[in-house]
């Protein structure tokens, strides 16, 4: 019970207790960041502030454009990120069991794709170990590398998404098309 | 000016700024880590309290209320609260005690290095510095490992009634250091 012999004036104190500051990890960031996007999206695009502003407001524009084109529907996909994490097969499998869970199969295979209706989804089975750019229709998410030839994403509105593309250092695309 | 910028930095997180996530980590994460790491004994479990502390002022940033403490105290707040309860697991115990046994626990000796900070918390470190050894590592216990006051009697051999004195007693003489800093500042 110990924390809660401590009052709201003691809390004032205690936070001024010695101790040594110490860097966390340097990927603990990142881990911190997409944990927190996953319960809360940002309300507007993540990147560097100040002069980038106006260029950010561009892209984002282009991105909105290209979207508009690609999806049929009325309502923008809006793709939050790509994640590689140390998911597992088990957590892909998980996924494959959801109810409304959507599939697709890498053209040329190499890889298979599962999206959930709640926006999680996995690219698994990945031949590629190096870097690949994903893209949800053709809004790019990011690159990353696979681990354990696994990919985690996080998009919203997965029911909009129509096809997942990985491209490899190479430039080749490969598409896979989700079903049903 | 701290105020400000904190304010500032509650109302981007509660606009949904993720740039403000990451600005507050930046600042932040070492004191969080740090005290985690302190308290835990593990940078592991530490670096899931700090991950869980970052994840909860994101998710509710209208918890932090600038007009009450500055963000710093209510992050390092949130962090000795989990790393408290995390150490309450069996595990975490477990650890705890093999921790103990392999570093005594750490009293400020150095006054006049406390002295020299000129930070807002200096005065209150140097009041706990300034504490009978008694009170302070009565205090010192209770925070860094989260005993209870029956716990910290018990690790101590004394009443639990004179360790909640000992605690108490110190606890006054600190907030009175720190009101006089505020006044001084």
């Amino acid at each position: 019970m110990s924390d809660d012999m401590w009052g709201d004036e003691d809390r004032a104190v205690l936070a001024h207790m010695p101790f040594d500051e110490l860097a966390p990890p340097p990927d603990l960031e990142n881990r911190v960041m997409d944990a927190a996007l996953t319960r809360r999206p940002a309300a507007r695009p993540r990147g560097r502030r100040g002069p980038a502003i106006l260029a950010g407001l561009a892209i984002a524009a282009l991105i909105a454009g290209v979207v508009m084109i690609a999806v049929t529907h009325h309502t923008v996909v809006a793709p939050t990120r790509v994640i590689a994490t140390s998911a597992t097969h088990a957590d892909v499998d998980r996924v494959l069991a959801e109810r409304g869970v959507r599939t697709g199969t890498f053209s040329g295979g190499g890889g298979r794709v599962a999206l959930a209706p709640d926006g999680r989804g996995y690219l698994y089975d990945l031949a590629a170990t190096g870097k690949l750019a994903v893209a949800i229709d053709n809004v790019e998410l990011g690159q990353t590398r696979p681990q354990g030839g696994i990919i985690e994403i996080k998009v919203q509105h997965p029911e909009l998404v129509r096809a997942v593309t990985v491209t490899d250092a190479s430039g080749r695309a490969r598409r896979a098309t989700l079903h049903p | 000016l701290k105020a400000r910028t904190d304010a500032h930095l509650a109302a981007r997180l509660v606009a949904g700024d993720a740039d403000a996530l990451r600005d507050a980590y930046r600042t932040y994460a070492p004191a969080v880590f740090g005290l985690a790491v302190r308290v835990l004994g593990s940078d592991v479990f530490a670096e899931e309290v700090t991950q869980d502390v970052f994840v909860r002022l994101w998710e509710a940033p209208e918890r932090f209320d600038h007009t009450r403490g500055p963000l710093r105290a209510y992050l390092l707040a949130m962090t000795h609260s989990r790393a408290v309860e995390r150490i309450r697991s069996e595990e975490s115990q477990r650890r705890r005690v093999e921790h103990a046994r392999r570093e005594p626990l750490r009293v400020v000796s150095d006054p006049a290095q406390i002295v020299a900070d000129h930070d807002e918390g200096a005065a209150v470190r140097r009041a706990l510095a300034e504490l009978p050894d008694d009170q302070r590592g009565a205090i010192e216990l209770a925070y860094y490992e989260g005993l209870s006051y029956r716990e910290v009697a018990e690790r101590l051999d004394e009443p639990e009634g004179t360790v909640k004195y000992r605690i108490r007693s110190g606890m006054q003489k600190m907030k009175a250091a720190l009101q006089a800093g505020e006044v001084s500042r």
